[in-house]
């Protein structure tokens, strides 16, 4: 296989962008709460990759430490909300998003 | 290159050190001391001595000229020391709010004390960013503890599903935002915004200007621009009430700044249609907020709803700002912006006082017949409403006329006229309140927690609000100082 595929910076933000859509696309279908926390952490890995991405094809190493940022603060933001999960399950027996309907108007 | 760390540098977070190594005091007493809380009274009074030490530090390092410090990702000019300085103040009215309420529970005031600093903590990383990776830092630092704060409250289901929806369109927002900040740092090989406003180059990429969008849809949602402020009225109305100020006060006001920061980048927008559509956020935030807000009967949710519609204002400088006189409109903005705090912070003050117990919602009727009991109580709130509707004598008026002015000198006409027709509008949900209180008698009693420090914290809000048109314009030669040395 002499023309092996070439991945360049484009292929990597195409896997970046869809994997960004994914996430999003789960936050806004999907009714269980715990399937829209790892949607919000699968768009900001998405992210991630795109930062990886770009810092090493820029050649600007910057990007890469970027990524340990997000990454800790998506360890926090998963912990957190974990946590508010735990506490509506506890409130609402049941982690279903359509329990939600004391607020609204 | 090695980063450069110097004792100047250092000094400029001083007042940041002070805040965290008091955020756990409270906390750590609590754990030293076999998980039982220490003295209420006594981490009141340690948060009061941080917050204070911290403005005072604050206030001492008065800004000569504005200056980039580790390796530019911070910056400190006149904005950073207004935000800083407010932000404290915001959260010592905060402090004194929380006081008494119901929804702080006395076994977890100390876990209360140490998010409310870590948020404080975060909306200093937000004034001192110049980088937007920073500001990103600075959104979760301030965001996090906030999620947590609403739904540490009650035992009510309300304050959880306030929580869980914040969380998720809060995160929602975030990742948005950081997509954007991965796109900018892709074509300009930088995050940092001096560097990034000084080349022209960069501006013109797609990439640049896609990512610049994606990043700022991430904080309209923080801010409640009206396609993206769906949230907003539930979670405030499902919040605990102090931490309900906290949020209508303090987070607006840095996320504008920070907003302010940036506008330097909107100006390169001229050139493409970006702008019709900020124009209309603006008109279909101050509309929308102020129509939903007509047919509301509980209290926080009006309130709620006036916030979004006072964003629109706020946005409206901002246009004002990117398209016409940057200098004259940054006043208008900052101004603006500080006596809305007042005014929000006071109104939320006067809605926490008459809250008995954790899930008591506050309706319209709850509110007939307060002037004849409470008629202190119920002039200082009639103030506070009148002014956030924007009567004469009261600072609002003057806040809303100097953002109108600088719209008019931007040729914003257009925008005037709707900020004008919502004006109008909100002064029927801002009088209804009055109206129950002034003209109708009724049989229900509604009874106020025992709290000074909140009445403190009503009284010193209208007293401000009442003098704050004498203040204006000290004020706006300060900030003429400060903000263009």
């Amino acid at each position: 296989m002499s023309n092996a595929l070439h991945v360049g910076l484009n292929h990597y933000l195409v896997v970046s962008s869809l994997l960004f859509m994914i996430g999003v696309a789960g936050v806004l279908v999907r009714k269980n709460v715990i399937v829209i926390l790892m949607s919000i952490e699968l768009m900001l890995n998405a992210v991630n990759l795109s930062f990886a991405a770009f810092s090493h094809f820029n050649q600007e190493p910057g990007g890469q430490v970027m990524v340990f940022f997000v990454m800790a603060i998506a360890a926090a933001e998963a912990a957190i909300g974990l946590a508010i999960a735990v506490a509506v399950y506890r409130k609402f027996n049941g982690i279903e998003i359509k329990l939600f309907e004391n607020l609204k108007g | 290159m090695t980063p450069q760390v110097s004792w100047a540098d250092l000094s400029l977070m001083i007042p940041f050190v002070i805040l965290f190594l008091f955020s756990v005091v409270p906390i750590s007493g609590k754990v030293l001391n076999g998980n039982t809380e220490l003295n209420k009274n006594f981490n009141f009074l340690i948060a009061l001595v941080g917050l204070f030490l911290a403005l005072v530090f604050t206030g001492f390092q008065t800004v000569i000229e504005p200056r980039l410090a580790f390796g530019g990702t911070v910056i400190y000019d006149g904005l950073t020391w207004v935000g800083n300085i407010s932000v404290v103040g915001i959260a010592i009215f905060i402090l004194l709010l929380a006081k008494n309420h119901p929804t702080i529970r006395n076994h977890q005031y100390s876990e209360h004390m140490f998010l409310m600093f870590s948020t404080l903590l975060g909306m200093f990383v937000m004034n001192f960013s110049n980088d937007l990776i920073m500001s990103f830092i600075g959104i979760e630092l301030m965001s996090l503890p906030l999620y947590v704060l609403i739904g540490i409250g009650g035992g009510d289901k309300i304050s959880k599903e306030a929580s869980f929806k914040y969380f998720v369109l809060g995160s929602f927002a975030s990742a948005f935002l950081l997509y954007g900040v991965a796109l900018v740092y892709g074509a300009a090989r930088t995050t940092q915004i001096d560097n990034i406003i000084n080349n022209q180059m960069v501006v013109q990429q797609l990439t640049f200007q896609a990512g610049l969008v994606i990043f700022l849809i991430g904080l309209f949602f923080k801010v409640a621009l009206v396609p993206f402020h769906a949230w907003l009225p539930d979670v405030y109305q499902g919040a605990p009430t102090p931490i309900t100020g906290f949020m209508a006060s303090g987070v607006k006001l840095v996320i504008f700044f920070f907003i302010l920061r940036i506008v330097p980048l909107g100006q390169l927008y001229t050139q493409n249609n970006m702008f019709k559509l900020f124009e209309w956020f603006s008109i279909l935030t101050m509309a929308i907020g102020s129509l939903a807000a007509l047919h509301q009967t509980n209290l926080k949710r009006i309130i709620a709803y006036s916030s979004i519609a006072h964003t629109g204002y706020v946005f409206m400088g901002i246009i004002a700002a990117i398209k016409g006189d940057f200098q004259q409109s940054i006043y208008g903005v900052v101004a603006y912006l500080l006596i809305y705090v007042l005014m929000t912070i006071g109104t939320f003050a006067v809605i926490g006082h008459f809250e008995k117990k954790q899930d008591h919602q506050l309706n319209l009727d709850d509110l007939k017949g307060l002037a004849n009991r409470r008629p202190v109580l119920a002039a200082c709130f009639s103030i506070l409403l009148l002014s956030l509707a924007g009567v004469p004598p009261m600072g609002g008026f003057f806040a809303k006329l100097m953002i109108f002015s600088t719209a008019v000198n931007a040729d914003l006409y257009w925008l005037v006229v709707w900020g004008a027709l919502t004006s109008v509008m909100s002064v029927y949900y801002y009088l209804k309140p009055i109206v129950n209180m002034y003209m109708y008698k009724s049989d229900i009693i509604l009874l106020e927690n025992r709290g000074r420090a909140q009445k403190i914290a009503i009284y010193v809000c209208t007293f401000l609000i009442v003098i704050s048109g004498f203040l204006i314009q000290p004020l706006i030669e300060k900030l003429n100082i400060l903000l263009f040395p």
